[in-house]
């Protein structure tokens, strides 16, 4: 049945029909979504660059409530940012706006307001709240429709059982004997109050307070168990983490005398670096990094992540009474994303990134790992209604966008598509691949118009980063674009990229201009001898770091390409790793990953496009937003300077307003219009 | 790392590219003319730097990885942008490399320097006889509590439309130098024609 209900959705997006790039590249209807607890209502925030706007659709019937909408007007603007049901009743929304604040200080210049929506009022006069207290909803209490938690910071933290229809209505101004939040932030309806700054409140099962994680009044993390409404034992306290604070003139002092010393230590060799291996480190000082982010069943037990890691594969249980840490999950994978338990407080779900995408792995009863499917379709669940029987579901596929659906049983109802003004693309089809490089293995994914006939021509569409970051078989708008417009396009996960393991994210140190490009092109000249591609039309087009592969292939390997696209393009490699806009630990990185200023600069100067354009024998295209503050705009005058400098063919296109990611639909529209435009001139 | 006063520091006093009029006595085997290009906001900006070292040998052997000898810094330099509108502006000073160590953004009593100490990427240089780009700095008038934005780019080759027409505008002939940072071999490669000039 399911299988046959994705059958239907597959065809009906695949009549024919050119869809404009504008179109295209309109943001996504649906940004963020929260189903009620009885699934009654579903809330969906649509953000574009023209305005915001929360709707509310009654899953039965289908009919559409639009409850706040708000026009963008530059940076004052009121912004919508999370929402949540408080029960099946009420929606809560937070939203951020600007206040005249201090002059020049910008931090004092944005609120933020939760107002809570009644949808079960006048649905052409929905009565709306607002909580006037500055704080947060910790627990929406999703059992009882009345009642939610709300905390309140400062040198001590509280938490407020507050009733929904007691608070101060939207727009009206308090009458004399009217008390803020209708008087409810008091000691009658204090819950719980703690001295020290409250960061996460853990829940037990039946929704009580269990415990706390907090700065305490000496300044260092803590958790803590909270028993009649205050705080019980320190269940740990973290040394590690300690707030900034100001120092005196004497420690100050004294620091930098140390630091003194330690320096000639380490010059004369007496304070070698010493690194800490794991058994050590877990038996000395175990709870060091070990934080927990969810409650576990049992007295003080808590599913933790280790923060000491740059990345986060590894899932830990903590039983603070028995002082015992025991690893319940790990994966090879690259990356721990969130977990989940279940209603009875058992590790359910993980999300993590594995094989270029986004995947869920479940665990069963006894907390073991099930199959994790490779596929290139992304089917998710993001909520289940309170009974359990109707369930949000999240699809898409590298073919199909995004769309959610209300899965009860057999029974699968769409409830909203991501991009809704691509229901009618074109079916594309996919082949993905590994190509062996040495020791590694380096996958691909080839796409194609699939109305194809006879040999197409191939744009390699390499992913910027370009470590860590990687492309998944899931729906690519760019790509998609590219397929739509009558190309082949090919992406490779070269060495480096994200989502595989760690060692094939580390096998890109130092390859920024070498076995990186190198993987790029072997794989070309692998797919360049299919039947089904033209093997004299390819061009090479990317961005950011996949700007710099589309210069550099076309410069080292002329007669390989027939042309190329530079979009955010690194053009002078120096200049990345020099840039001033890296703090200290970034340009450390930059030396470590890309290459050392001092020790590698003749690799530096090779290995960067403007020492190479009197190799480049095809025309090249550079764009580059003017705002861009990753890959400053002056690598494209670099780039522009040095092909005028040898004589060169280029096109140029600057975008005014543009940061690094094209931020505004139309400008990202253009940059692809003006991508094939100049693709179908030259090859 | 030594901490001085402003008061013992030498106020660099900046002129307008195009109005810059070479001081008579300035004997130019020793200095060189600093262009930088200026953005910025705020009640009373400005910038301090000192001197690593003084020859053109020195210059070129700085090394981006090597520490600085702490304790050891010679002459401190002041740059007071109170009022400077937005653009390009010269000042001639000693050769040598320099290190910038603090930028101030004052605003009431809320943090406003950023140190830089020994960053070698906050560096330039000053070869005799040039006119010498060290940069673009910006500094945003909004600010956060604890931090003020400021930028300082190498935008050698998307400000050379504009230098070149102001620089063409003074009878002193002498070549311009990329000389933000501790090096970098495309502008030189690419200056050197301009140099020739």
């Amino acid at each position: 049945m399911r299988t046959f209900f994705w059958l239907v959705v597959l065809i009906s997006f695949s009549s024919s029909a050119d869809i404009t790039s504008k179109q295209f590249f309109s943001k996504p209807e649906i940004s963020s979504l929260a189903l009620s607890p009885n699934g009654k209502y579903l809330a969906t925030l649509n953000d574009s660059d023209l305005q915001q706007k929360l709707l509310v659709t009654d899953t039965a019937s289908g009919k559409k409530v639009e409850l706040y909408k708000i026009l963008a007007k530059g940076k004052k603007e009121t912004r919508i940012g999370a929402f949540q049901w408080l029960g099946n009743k009420y929606l809560a929304v937070e939203t951020t706006s600007s206040k005249q604040g201090i002059n020049e200080l910008i931090d004092t210049k944005r609120k933020s307001d939760y107002l809570i929506f009644d949808l079960e009022s006048d649905i052409e006069s929905i009565l709306t709240y607002k909580i006037k207290s500055r704080g947060r909803i910790v627990n929406p209490l999703i059992s009882d429709d009345e009642y939610f938690l709300f905390s309140k910071p400062g040198a001590t933290s509280r938490i407020y059982k507050i009733r929904v229809s007691k608070l101060n209505m939207l727009g009206k101004r308090l009458a004399k004997l009217e008390r803020p939040d209708g008087g409810q932030m008091n000691g009658k309806n204090q819950l719980v109050a703690i001295k020290g700054v409250a960061l996460h409140w853990f829940f037990a099962l039946n929704g009580e307070v269990d415990s706390v994680l907090y700065f305490n009044r000496g300044g260092k993390l803590a958790l803590s168990n909270i028993e009649n409404r205050k705080l019980a034992e320190e269940i740990n306290v973290w040394t590690s983490y300690e707030p900034l604070k100001k120092k005196s003139r004497r420690e100050r002092i004294k620091e930098r005398q140390e630091k003194l010393k330690r320096k000639r230590k380490g010059r004369t060799g007496h304070e070698p670096e010493t690194t800490i291996d794991d058994a050590e480190y877990l038996s000395s000082d175990r709870y060091k990094y070990i934080i927990p982010i969810l409650k576990a069943s049992g007295e003080n037990r808590y599913y933790a992540f280790d923060f000491k890691g740059q990345i986060n594969n590894e899932v830990f249980l903590v039983d603070y009474n028995k002082a015992s840490l025991k690893s319940v999950y790990k994966t090879h994978a690259y990356k721990i994303l969130s977990i989940n338990k279940s209603d009875d407080g058992l590790l359910s779900s993980v999300n993590l990134i594995k094989d270029g995408g986004v995947q869920t792995d479940y665990l069963d009863e006894k907390g073991n790992s099930l199959a994790v499917t490779d596929s290139d379709e992304l089917e998710v669940s993001l909520t289940k209604t309170s009974d359990g029987k109707t369930e949000l579901r999240y699809y898409e596929s590298f073919n199909i966008p995004g769309h959610y659906s209300l899965v009860s049983g057999e029974n699968i109802k769409t409830i909203g598509y991501k991009y809704p003004k691509l229901n009618n693309l074109k079916v594309i089809r996919m082949e993905t691949g590994n190509l062996n490089i040495g020791q590694l293995s380096v996958p691909y994914i080839l796409t194609f118009p699939q109305a194809s006939e006879g040999p197409l021509p191939l744009i390699v569409f390499p992913h910027g980063g370009p470590i860590g970051v990687f492309d998944s078989m899931y729906f690519d708008l760019g790509t998609q674009f590219l397929n739509q417009r009558g190309f082949a396009v090919l992406r490779v996960n070269y060495r480096g990229s994200g989502g595989y393991t760690q060692s094939y994210m580390e096998a890109g140190k130092k390859q920024w201009g070498s076995g990186i490009l190198e993987d790029i092109h072997a794989v070309t000249n692998h797919i360049k001898q299919r039947p089904d591609i033209d093997e004299g039309r390819v061009c090479v087009a990317g961005i950011s770091y996949g700007g710099y592969a589309a210069a550099m292939l076309n410069m080292k390997y002329p007669e390989s390409y027939q042309c190329g696209v530079t979009v955010a393009g690194v053009s002078d490699v120096f200049l990345t790793i020099s840039s001033t806009v890296n703090n200290k630990a970034q340009f450390k990185w930059a030396q470590e990953y890309i290459a050392n200023l001092d020790e590698d600069l003749q690799a530096v100067r090779e290995i960067s496009p403007i020492n190479l354009v009197e190799q480049l024998d095809s025309p090249l295209l550079i764009m580059h937003g003017e705002a861009d503050d990753v890959v400053d705009v002056e690598h494209a005058y670099r780039l522009k300077y040095a092909l005028e400098q040898s004589g060169k063919t280029y096109e140029w296109h600057m975008f005014k307003e543009s940061g690094h990611n094209f931020e505004h639909e139309s400008d990202m529209a253009e940059m692809f219009d003006k991508m094939v435009t100049f693709i179908n001139k030259h090859i | 790392m030594l901490h001085f006063n402003k008061a013992y520091a030498e106020k660099v006093i900046l002129a307008p590219a195009a109005e810059f009029k070479l001081p008579t006595n300035l004997k130019m085997n020793r200095y060189g003319l600093a262009l930088i290009h200026i953005d910025v906001e705020g009640i009373a900006p400005s910038m301090e730097f000192f001197r690593l070292g003084t020859d053109i040998d020195e210059i070129n052997g700085v090394r981006f990885n090597d520490k600085l000898h702490s304790g050891i810094r010679s002459k401190s330099y002041l740059i007071e942008f109170k009022g400077l509108p937005k653009g390009y502006y010269l000042f001639a000073i000693p050769t040598g490399t320099y290190q910038i160590d603090k930028v101030s953004a004052p605003y009431f009593n809320l943090p406003y320097i950023r140190t830089l100490e020994d960053d070698p990427r906050w560096r330039f240089r000053i070869y005799p006889r040039s006119f010498n780009y060290i940069g673009y700095l910006n500094i945003q008038k909004e600010r956060s509590h604890n931090k003020i934005d400021v930028k300082w780019l190498n935008r050698l080759f998307k400000d050379l439309g504009d230098i070149e027409p102001i620089l063409s505008q003074q009878d002193l002939q002498l070549p311009l130098k990329q000389s933000f940072g501790l090096y970098g071999d495309f502008d030189m490669e690419n200056l050197k024609q301009k140099e020739g000039s």
